[in-house]
């Protein structure tokens, strides 16, 4: 059976960017993994009223 | 002509080096009916938004009780019940003068005050001092028997005048070098003043030996001091209130200028919308117990006004000074950095006075500004003791100070400046 390109991917040493919980970012570094931490948070919930002020405010 | 962008900017520019300029300078100590602006007879201040009688929390409700006996209003805790249910006291938030009411902040008018004037606002406030061995006690915990009114009568009578006699011989005490000197040496100014006590110690030890005391008052009064936990906790809280009466009032600015809760509410205050309050209910805290015996349930929701050194650039915005206090909230020092670094996100500048070894000496964010947090949705990371219900320090902690609170400012301040 033909190796997929994810199967080949897996057989090399994986490089990772972890987006999110540091913890993961920790554990990887931890085992040698090679790792960078986007500096990343999810996107602020505003109300449309709440946007609309900052938007003439900010 | 400007638009509301620029004087929002021009405004917090304002309200920021009020701050930052500021010189705070302990001049005194005097009784609260002396120093505290609207503080009349039969009135008693505490903690957080303003809170009717019938919806305090019970820490508060207790409060009230002593403040009445205290005063000498009536002579049995079932008196004092019926004199305030009769209308016949009138309470308010500390927040609403020129005080800060830390954990339960009961003020009344014979309660001995620290007097800081801030020489470069031209602002004064007061704030009381710890009692000694009944640490909270009165002021601060609510409570009142028969020891503790001993203990404030000893303050008030032998430790106080002789402190007084020094701090006036000596000219007042400049206290922002302590401030910025304690958070280069693992003080954030909130939970932990232990350098700046040490510092606080080393700038008065001198001028008490100067004083014309006998030896024994003399040591009284240093015993007073040496051996009060976190003793300068109530000269950072008047350092910071006396900047922030200054700042706040100044039109347009979006900085915020009061921050506190009473158990059941959160408040802030706003500097360009004066002495309005914008709540949400009061946050539960997150943090580290003394004991494993307790647990959330014992634990009271945001109850003080001490985060007031916050709005001032200190506590939680300066995390990265402390490691001691990030360990006791379980975290590591990269955490408390990191906290910091968050902070300067919403906040408006920087404060060139607190340079931080651990930030590689950059300066600490300062001046929380409601339109950064709304924008980025980093609520301010406020540091505390946690209360159980019967009053007691359980534990220290943070919370982050409700998201509605700044909603509802930010509405206000539309409306108020409507361009």
């Amino acid at each position: 059976m033909k190796e997929t390109s994810e199967q080949r991917s897996c057989r090399k040493r994986p490089r990772v960017i972890n987006i999110g919980l540091s913890f993961f970012y920790e554990a990887l570094v931890a085992q040698k993994v090679k790792t960078v931490q986007l500096e990343w948070r999810p996107p602020v919930r505003q109300s449309a009223e709440i946007k609309s002020l900052l938007d003439d405010l900010l | 002509m400007m638009e509301i962008r620029e004087k929002i900017n021009a405004a917090n520019e304002k309200a920021v080096s009020c701050i930052v300029d500021s010189d705070p300078v302990w001049i005194d100590i005097l009784p609260a009916g002396q120093v505290v602006d609207g503080l009349e007879d039969h009135m008693i201040l505490h903690s957080g938004p303003p809170v009717a009688y019938e919806d305090m929390c019970m820490l508060h409700k207790r409060g009230m009780v002593s403040g009445v006996l205290f005063e000498g209003w009536a002579d049995t805790e079932k008196e004092a019940v019926d004199l305030i249910q009769s209308g016949a006291i009138r309470m308010d938030s500390a927040l609403n003068h020129n005080t800060v009411g830390a954990g339960t902040g009961i003020i009344t008018k014979s309660v001995a005050m620290i007097v800081v004037e801030d020489r470069a606002n031209g602002t004064r406030a007061a704030t009381f001092p710890a009692e000694g061995p009944f640490q909270g006690g009165f002021c601060g915990w609510g409570l009142f028997s028969r020891d503790i009114a001993e203990n404030l009568r000893h303050m008030r009578e032998d430790l106080f005048p002789v402190i007084r006699e020094m701090i006036r011989r000596r000219g007042g005490l400049p206290l922002k070098p302590i401030l910025a000197e304690s958070m280069q040496m693992g003080d954030e100014n909130h939970t932990r003043q232990t350098a700046a006590d040490l510092l606080f110690l080393k700038q008065i030890v001198l001028d008490m030996l100067k004083t014309n005391v006998s030896r024994e008052k003399l040591y009284a009064a240093m015993e007073y001091i040496v051996n009060t936990p976190r003793f300068f906790h109530c000269f950072g809280q008047g350092a910071a209130r006396s900047a922030l009466l200054a700042a706040s009032g100044i039109p347009y600015s979006t900085m915020v200028t009061a921050v506190c809760g009473n158990a059941l509410e959160f408040g802030i205050k706003v500097a360009g919308l004066g002495e309005r309050w914008f709540t949400a209910p009061a946050p539960m805290m997150k943090g580290r117990y003394t004991s494993s015996q307790y647990t959330e349930k014992d634990q009271l929701p945001w109850i003080g006004d001490s985060c007031v050194v916050e709005c001032y650039g200190m506590g939680g915005l300066a995390a990265a000074a402390s490691p001691i206090v990030c360990s006791l909230r379980g975290l590591k020092m990269k955490d408390a950095i990191a906290q910091t670094r968050e902070m300067s996100e919403i906040c408006i500048g920087k404060n060139h006075n607190f340079m931080i070894p651990n930030l590689d000496f950059e300066f600490l964010p300062v001046g929380i500004d409601i339109r950064k947090v709304l924008k980025t949705g980093i609520a301010p990371e406020i540091h505390g003791g946690m209360f159980n219900h019967d009053g007691g320090l359980i534990g220290a902690g943070s919370a982050r100070v409700p998201m509605l609170c700044f909603e509802k400012a930010l509405k206000a301040f539309a409306e108020t400046y409507p361009e």
